[in-house]
């Protein structure tokens, strides 16, 4: 049997216990994300979502995937760059005209998931021609948005890095 | 000739069972955002898996207890109801990740909505679990998971920049965004230390009744099995870096991350992915499963063994029956089992020195066991990892939530 601690070394033991813990949240406290990095990641998350959807988009030209599969990334795709935008636009201390573009084309990328979403749903598993056709164009549309979201996420970065001391 | 059957046999079983979501999840993750620069945590985690893997192993086969009831006899009930209490609630979390996991891999397959699947995961689980036995169950999943290794197969074929992940066994001065950095790095960890899998793997040798004679392969087949196991986590990461990474896809759900097989592989991609993902979260929710019924008997001294009747022991197999049905909610609530994957990951780092801490006590206590308690090489290590972990999932998880 373990013989039990002397009420000093349990005193210390608990000393030192708070001691890391009031070092770590303080630590915590001061490394506080930067608003815009937090915005600048919201971004990068909404320009990750073009990406998967065109890369999918890619790999079921090729036949690699099927097209349920396409149906369920696009139809995730939709509800989740929604979700980010609601986040966008509720985004405090960044200024207006750079939430106004990122509401701006994290509503086109959310309205394009959606029409490509539901017409997917009308179609069958095959490829026709004139899905193609309506395929080139939202992908072209998708990178567009997606470099669009990268170029102002680099733009947002650029201004935390300036702001800092 | 037999002992290296059952080192083969263990090292067959530690590889196959070793990826489940969290593992997968965190690698996927950390790759596809900052390529090979989290590869240490892999490396660090698995040295100190493999370290508390062996010392519950070596407790096992000399003192003839597992973890759990060692501590209930070494430190009381009062004091260790609260480890293995936060213990058993980081289990729980994580058991729903697993079953959200194991759901979501038959969305992809089927395009029907996981939470569709749920029901019929946990039931599925539970009907092993109530019929199975532990060496079947074990032995079973580690085979099939033996399907993961299709990461390395991948991670080979797409020849990624060896020299520059070997770099990233080394932690880089600076990185973008540190705090999310230090969140993946936490992530990985926690999926890398699971103390499920140190509560389980001592509950598993008492199972399987070891002696002293177990103690040289249990040390092979901790040291080499976990290594191995590892391999599939480490390659993960680097076909992330290698396909997600560079086309600037940060998966925050699987449907984003499923595409990872499809250049390697082909056609046959998707179906490796969801195979894995399905085969390794079922193996491990019948692992966690089982584990929140060993704390729980274990703790207080009820009857407890997976090999016996449910009848014989009905309190452990009522405990696994409700941790499944509490692991349906998230689920069924519709979080996505990645966010709820990482979440729970960071859980179990904030953990860890509950259950590391009497553990390394106990271990080196000659009471418990005589001629072979721990050197200080693995003293040293395990205190360290687990204290760096503790600090940075300190550190690094208000500041991703306050941010978020």
């Amino acid at each position: 049997m373990t013989p039990p601690q002397g009420p000093r070394r349990r005193r210390r033991s608990g000393r030192l216990l708070l001691s890391i813990l009031v070092a770590a949240v303080s630590g915590s406290a001061g490394c506080r994300r930067s608003p815009q990095v937090a915005f600048a990641r919201l971004l990068d998350q909404t320009a990750s979502w073009a990406a998967s959807v065109d890369f999918t988009q890619d790999l079921q030209r090729q036949g690699l995937v099927p097209a349920a599969f396409l149906n369920d990334v696009v139809e995730h795709g939709a509800t989740e760059v929604q979700d980010l935008q609601h986040q966008l636009a509720s985004t405090d201390e960044i200024p207006a005209d750079l939430r106004s573009q990122a509401a701006v084309l994290s509503g086109r990328l959310a309205i394009l998931l959606s029409d490509s979403s539901r017409s997917r749903l009308g179609t069958n598993s095959q490829s026709t021609r004139s899905q193609v056709g309506v395929d080139s164009e939202s992908t072209r549309q998708l990178r567009a948005i997606e470099m669009r979201l990268r170029a102002l996420a680099q733009q947002v970065r650029g201004g935390a890095a300036d702001a800092q001391p | 000739m037999k002992t290296i059957a059952a080192i083969a046999l263990g090292i067959l079983t530690s590889v196959g069972g070793y990826l489940e979501v969290g593992s997968m999840g965190t690698a996927l993750q950390a790759g596809a955002a900052y390529r090979y620069e989290l590869l240490w945590a892999v490396a660090a985690g698995t040295v100190c898996i493999a370290f508390l893997v062996e010392m519950t192993g070596r407790l096992a086969a000399v003192s003839h207890h597992t973890v759990v009831d060692a501590m209930r006899k070494r430190f009381g009930v009062k004091f260790q109801v609260w480890p293995l209490g936060a213990q058993a609630i980081v289990d729980l979390f994580v058991l729903a990740s697993e079953i959200g996991g194991a759901s979501l891999a038959l969305e992809l397959a089927t395009g029907i909505s996981f939470r569709v699947w749920v029901a019929p995961v946990v039931f599925v689980v539970w009907i092993v679990l109530w019929l199975g036995t532990f060496g079947l169950i074990e032995h079973s999943v580690a085979t099939l998971g033996l399907v993961t290794l299709c990461f390395v197969v991948a991670a080979w074929r797409l020849h990624p920049d060896w020299h520059a992940a070997a770099r990233g066994l080394v932690p880089p001065r600076h990185v973008a965004d540190p705090a999310q950095y230090a969140y993946l790095a936490v992530g990985i960890l926690g999926a890398t230390i699971s103390p499920y899998l140190v509560t389980f793997y001592s509950s598993g040798a008492i199972e399987e009744q070891w002696t002293t004679k177990n103690l040289q392969p249990n040390r092979i087949v901790a040291g080499v099995g976990m290594g191995f196991g590892s391999t599939i986590s480490a390659a993960i990461l680097i076909v992330a870096a290698v396909i997600l990474a560079p086309r600037g896809i940060r998966p925050s759900t699987y449907q984003q991350a499923a595409t990872l097989l499809s250049i390697p592989f082909g056609r046959w991609g998707l179906w490796l992915f969801c195979a894995s993902l399905f085969i390794g979260c079922m193996g491990a929710a019948f692992e966690i499963a089982l584990d929140v019924s060993y704390i729980v008997a274990q703790t207080f001294g009820w009857n407890w063994s997976e090999s016996q009747k449910p009848a014989e022991e009905a309190r452990f197999s009522v405990v696994y029956t409700m941790a499944l049905v509490f692991a349906t909610i998230p689920s069924l609530a519709g979080i996505d089992p990645l966010k709820l994957t990482m979440f729970s990951m960071a859980l179990t780092v904030v953990m860890l020195p509950l259950v590391t801490g009497p553990l390394l006590v106990l271990m080196n206590d000659r009471r418990w066991l005589k001629t072979h308690t721990n050197g200080w090489i693995a003293n040293i290590a395990v205190v360290v990892i687990v204290i760096v972990s503790f600090v940075l999932a300190v550190l690094a998880i208000p500041v991703q939530f306050a941010g978020a």
